[in-house]
């Protein structure tokens, strides 16, 4: 059974991009077009190949060797040394393998709770407050700590932009919705 | 000679005199302390500071906009290397082997490695400027559009040796990063580009907020999401690995690369327009390539990648005072102001400038020498503290560094879309990084590849017109046969079976 | 521990030395020139801005040629209402980020005044981007005017604008420009259009200071280029100037070139050689020039209480003729170059009347890059 690598998504969002960039080329004049066209289309081809090392194990297979070969050379291969692990190796196993999925989840609600939180009630209250619910109940600190934390970054915030820059901060829209 | 080192003599001894010595000093802090903040930095406190300095003497202007010019450099490698997040587009070069480095508990080193390499890069480039102001104006005029093409080439071949992992997949991020790098206007025709009709994108993808998410907002989701409690993965600042002195000793066991990459980023900061960005890429990129003895870990913490992109970096800063001096013709965007505020004193760029008012040139010059100095032993001394950044622990650092970031998106061009583009790089970052894309190409390629098209259309109209001869100009010869060989070199390591730099194994 | 102690000590000894060092750099700042005596205005404003805050929202980078005007201005102008102003810059897309930041920012309820380029907001106009700057905005007024100059490298053939004719009826000539559709691609074009010159142009720069240098390498026959900025290239011989677009310019031996525009300027004398007919000729070269001039606009959207225009107005006159202001202009080296809002408008009528005859040129020419 085929499996497809866990990069696969990150493939077909890329060739994606990529074909999207390619059906606009197209339809540009013939300098406008000539670069980016230059860019596209091997490019694209790359995602085919890609897509079909996903895809194929045996295709896969055989270009690891030959990518062992050629970027890690002989004394890479006597040694097994895969190019994918090298980078997986950047990230240490976590310590529980069913954690990261669920806390990937977690993390990436922070974020848009971040978003959401700036966005709503502009970035010199809405950056604190996230800090605040952030210590709080995602590491679980106490008040006074999750406070401090979030009183030092409100201060930055003002001191750096409000006080050193005069540069205006994304009031937010709650204000406005409220007419205040 | 001998009035240019009076006149460097007298420069010194203005600027290094009390309370003058206070300006630069002050300003550089200053400056240090506003770059805190991620995607602030000098220029904004250029901009602030030139009503404010209208009837100051020309002296006092050129103490402090030197100072500004150099007082954000360091606190961007500083963050670069201690949480991943580039402080500036030019820093981003330093969070391939400095963040590693930190990871390992090595902070201290790769500070040290830094701090020395900086203040190095910037006292070989003031050196380097010294010694060429009787030749400026020649030089300058030898550089044109088909020798930085050359130039930009060569950048976009170390695509091919920084690319750790699958070779296939670094080469869909570099198309991907060079097609990115045409959105907006076409330079030739002002045809619009894969805006989607939008007013955003019309002027292309803005680089600060990108370069915020893909660096700063992935390294923390990483983290967040990595298990490991801290950047360094230790809890207790004692059990630190490293030392400040074996990372600013390092220049000196490496000096040729110190010289290599000192040379480039003095050599693109003397090309207008360039922006001095691409010097720390183009340096590291010519690091790994050159990288022989025991294989080297260049992305994995090498030491050699924070080296050559701190020196460039720093050298660039006095090499683009030098068309600034010689024709009024900025370098980058600080240059570009500085100009302004040259003009609005009466300092006229040029001969005049060169021979009557060299004193003038050497008190901006020993300024910025200063600040760069400065910088770096304010970085020394901070390492204590700077390095406990990487025991601190994830429930406080990312929601710390994610408010930042926000508020230092917004606060680039004060658009919420910046914020908007800034999460979601950070997000394609955070699975890049996770399932063995490397972005390393993809930045270098977004970097260089509007440059690239632009000087290729402005080489190719100007050959067609006859107006230059591209096949006889023996820089760009040089610099692409430079291109040719580092690729060369590659392939020929990879022939003879000797692991290249990726393939070592992670302590 | 003891290399704690060093490392605490080096921290206090630079925080000490920014202790010493504030109070020096404030007392190196003399105040800049304390406006005067407060003038709350009294052409209708009746302090009704005092103690609010004014937004300028500059169209450009700071420190440009945009932004150093208006922060010239902007506190004294503020001082007359007995307000603050505050500065942002919103640059790109030619002008239509900053526009509409400025709307934005008008619909919050704030002052705000946008600084944008006259010729290229014009252009925009005529494009359907921008709105009309006379039509669709409170025009207040222009902070500051530009100056252009036909230029040549220093080695180059041509002594003269007669070299440049001749060598035109043997070859195009070839111009140096910034991207199509902007106005300094209208401008150049039109021009030359007009003079009847036969061009051909090398797209693809971005600032003034690479165009200069494509000149003085050779590349590139002639180039049109702001004089604000530039000037040392002239001063230094870098550049040769062949003529001035308005004249005017007393520097650098320029009050003798020939000008574009004016009853003995180079397009009469041109349209005469080529037997054009000369109110023709006339009257485009004073649109071109009148396109030119309009320079660093300064305007409020609509959307802001009308009843305050004429006072903003008014009191932006009166900055323009306050010593005070003044006295921060000539400091700065540069030509300020203010217009009222009726002499604005009047120049940008003049402009309006040739725009479409510009536009179309422009559009051709552009449409032949593409190809």
């Amino acid at each position: 059974m085929r499996r497809f690598s866990p990069s696969t998504p990150i493939t077909l969002l890329f060739g994606a991009i990529v074909g999207v960039a390619l059906w606009q080329t197209l339809q540009l004049g013939p300098v406008a077009r000539l670069v980016p066209l230059s860019v596209c289309v091997p490019t694209l081809a790359l995602v085919a190949f890609q897509l079909a090392l996903d895809v194929f194990p045996g295709l896969a297979r055989r270009f690891a060797a030959f990518e062992r070969r050629e970027l890690v050379g002989v004394a890479g291969v006597r040694e097994r040394v895969h190019p994918e692990h090298l980078l997986v190796r950047e990230h240490p196993t976590p310590e529980d393998p069913a954690k990261p999925r669920e806390s990937e989840a977690r993390a990436f609600a922070w974020m848009g709770a971040m978003l959401a939180s700036g966005w709503l009630l502009g970035f010199a209250l809405g950056g604190p407050i996230f800090a605040l619910l952030y210590v709080r109940f995602h590491g679980r600190r106490g008040w006074p700590v999750a406070l401090a934390v979030a009183a030092g970054l409100g201060a930055v915030i003002v001191v750096v932009f409000d006080w050193t820059l005069n540069a205006p901060l994304w009031r937010g829209l709650a204000w406005a919705w409220l007419g205040i | 000679m001998e009035s240019i080192l009076h006149a460097a003599l007298e420069g010194f001894r203005f600027v290094f005199s009390w309370p003058n010595v206070l300006y630069p000093v002050g300003a550089t802090l200053l400056c240090m302390f506003v770059s805190l903040v991620p995607g602030i930095g000098g220029m904004t406190l250029m901009a602030l500071a030139i009503p404010f300095t209208l009837f100051w003497d020309r002296e006092h202007v050129a103490l402090l906009f030197g100072a500004f010019m150099g007082g954000a450099t360091f606190m961007g490698s500083l963050s670069s290397i201690l949480l991943g997040i580039p402080g500036k587009a030019s820093n981003a070069a330093t969070t391939f082997d400095g963040y590693p480095m930190a990871r390992q508990g090595k902070a201290k080193t790769a500070i040290g490695a830094a701090a020395s390499a900086s203040a190095l890069g910037s006292t070989f480039g003031v050196f380097v400027l010294i010694a060429l102001i009787p030749l400026l104006r020649g030089l300058i005029v030898q550089f044109g559009p088909a020798e930085f093409l050359a130039l930009v080439i060569w950048g976009l071949t170390t695509i091919a040796v920084v690319t750790q992992g699958s070779v296939v997949k670094g080469l869909v991020a570099a198309g991907v990063g060079m097609l990115l790098s045409y959105v907006g206007y076409d330079p030739r025709t002002a045809e619009l580009r894969f805006t989607f009709g939008t007013l955003y994108l019309e002027d292309g993808i803005p680089l600060p907020p990108l370069f915020l998410g893909l660096f700063a907002m992935t390294e923390m989701l990483d983290l967040a999401t990595s298990g490991r409690a801290t950047v360094s993965g230790q809890t207790k600042a004692e059990r630190l690995s490293g030392s400040l002195r074996e990372g600013a000793l390092s220049v000196f066991r490496h000096p040729w690369l110190f010289l290599r990459s000192s040379i480039i980023g003095t050599v693109v900061g003397i090309i207008p327009g360039v922006g001095g960005t691409v010097a720390g890429f183009v340096a590291y990129g010519q690091a790994a390539q050159s990288a022989r003895k025991h294989g080297g870990r260049f992305g994995q913490g090498d030491i050699r990648g924070v080296l050559a992109p701190e020196a460039a970096n720093d050298a660039k800063d006095a090499g683009a005072l030098i068309p600034t001096f010689a024709f009024g013709i900025p370098g980058g965007t600080g240059t570009a102001m500085l100009l302004t505020v040259m003009t609005m004193h009466g300092i006229a760029p040029g001969k005049t400038l060169l021979t009557d008012q060299l004193g003038l040139v050497f008190v901006l010059v020993w300024s910025l020498f200063l600040s760069n100095w400065v910088t770096s032993l304010v970085g020394v001394a901070t390492v204590g503290p700077a390095a406990r950044m990487t025991v601190i622990h994830r429930h406080f650092l990312v929601p710390i560094i994610l408010v930042l970031t926000t508020v230092g998106a917004y606060a680039y061009q004060g658009r919420i879309e910046d914020v908007c583009l800034t999460y979601a790089t950070g997000a394609l970052g955070f699975w890049m990084k996770k399932h063995g894309w490397s972005r390393v190409p993809l930045v270098i390629a977004l970097m260089l590849g509007g440059i690239f098209e632009t000087y290729l259309g402005i080489t190719l109209r100007l050959h067609h017109l006859g107006r230059i001869d591209f096949w006889h100009r023996p820089i760009a010869a040089g610099l692409l046969a430079a291109a040719a060989l580092s690729l060369g070199l590659r392939w020929a390591q990879a022939a003879r079976g000797r692991p290249p730099a990726a393939a070592q194994e992670m302590p | 521990m003891v290399q704690r102690a060093r490392n605490s000590a080096f921290t206090a000894s630079i925080l000490a030395i920014l202790a010493l060092a504030a109070p020096s750099v404030r007392a190196a700042d003399p105040a800049p020139s304390a406006p005067g005596p407060l003038a709350s205005d009294a052409a209708g404003c009746g302090g009704r801005l005092a103690g609010q805050r004014i937004r300028w929202i500059i169209s450009s980078g700071p420190g440009s040629a945009y932004d150093v005007p208006a922060r010239l201005i902007g506190p004294h102008f503020a001082e007359r209402l007995g307000a603050e102003s505050v500065f942002e810059n919103r640059s790109g897309a030619s002008g239509l980020v900053g526009y509409k930041a400025t709307k934005a920012a008008v619909a919050e309820g704030d002052v705000v005044i946008n600084v944008l380029s006259g010729a290229q907001t014009l252009i925009g106009a005529a494009h359907g981007r921008l709105p009309d700057p006379v039509t669709g905005m409170h025009l207040l007024g222009q902070i500051a005017g530009s100056r252009y100059v036909w230029a040549t490298g220093k080695d180059s053939p041509f002594a003269t604008l007669d070299d440049v004719f001749a060598t035109a009826r043997e070859r195009p000539i070839v111009f140096a420009v910034f991207e199509p559709k902007g106005s300094a691609f209208t401008r150049i074009v039109g021009m030359n259009e007009t003079l009847g010159l036969d061009a051909t142009y090398v797209t693809g720069y971005k600032r003034s200071p690479q165009i200069a240098m494509a000149a003085i390498r050779q590349e590139v026959d002639v180039i049109a280029i702001g004089l604000s900025g530039q000037e040392s290239l002239f001063e230094n011989g870098d550049l040769r100037p062949l003529m001035t677009l308005n004249g005017g310019i007393g520097a650098f031996g320029m009050d003798a070139l020939p000008t574009f525009a004016g009853p003995d300027g180079v397009v009469m004398a041109r349209a005469r050689a080529l037997g054009r007919d000369l109110d023709d000729a006339a009257a485009e070269a004073a649109a071109i020039t009148a396109f030119s001039e309009i320079g660093r606009i300064v305007a409020v959207p609509m959307g802001v209480d009308p009843t305050l225009i004429p006072c903003l107005r008014a009191t932006l006159e009166a900055t323009f003729a306050s010593p005070e202001f003044r006295r921060d202009a000539e400091a700065t080296g540069r030509p300020m170059d203010t217009l009222s809002a009726e002499a604005t408008e009047a120049l940008i009528e003049r402009a309006r009347a040739r725009l479409e005859t510009l536009k179309r040129v422009a559009d051709a020419a552009a449409a032949r890059l593409s190809q």
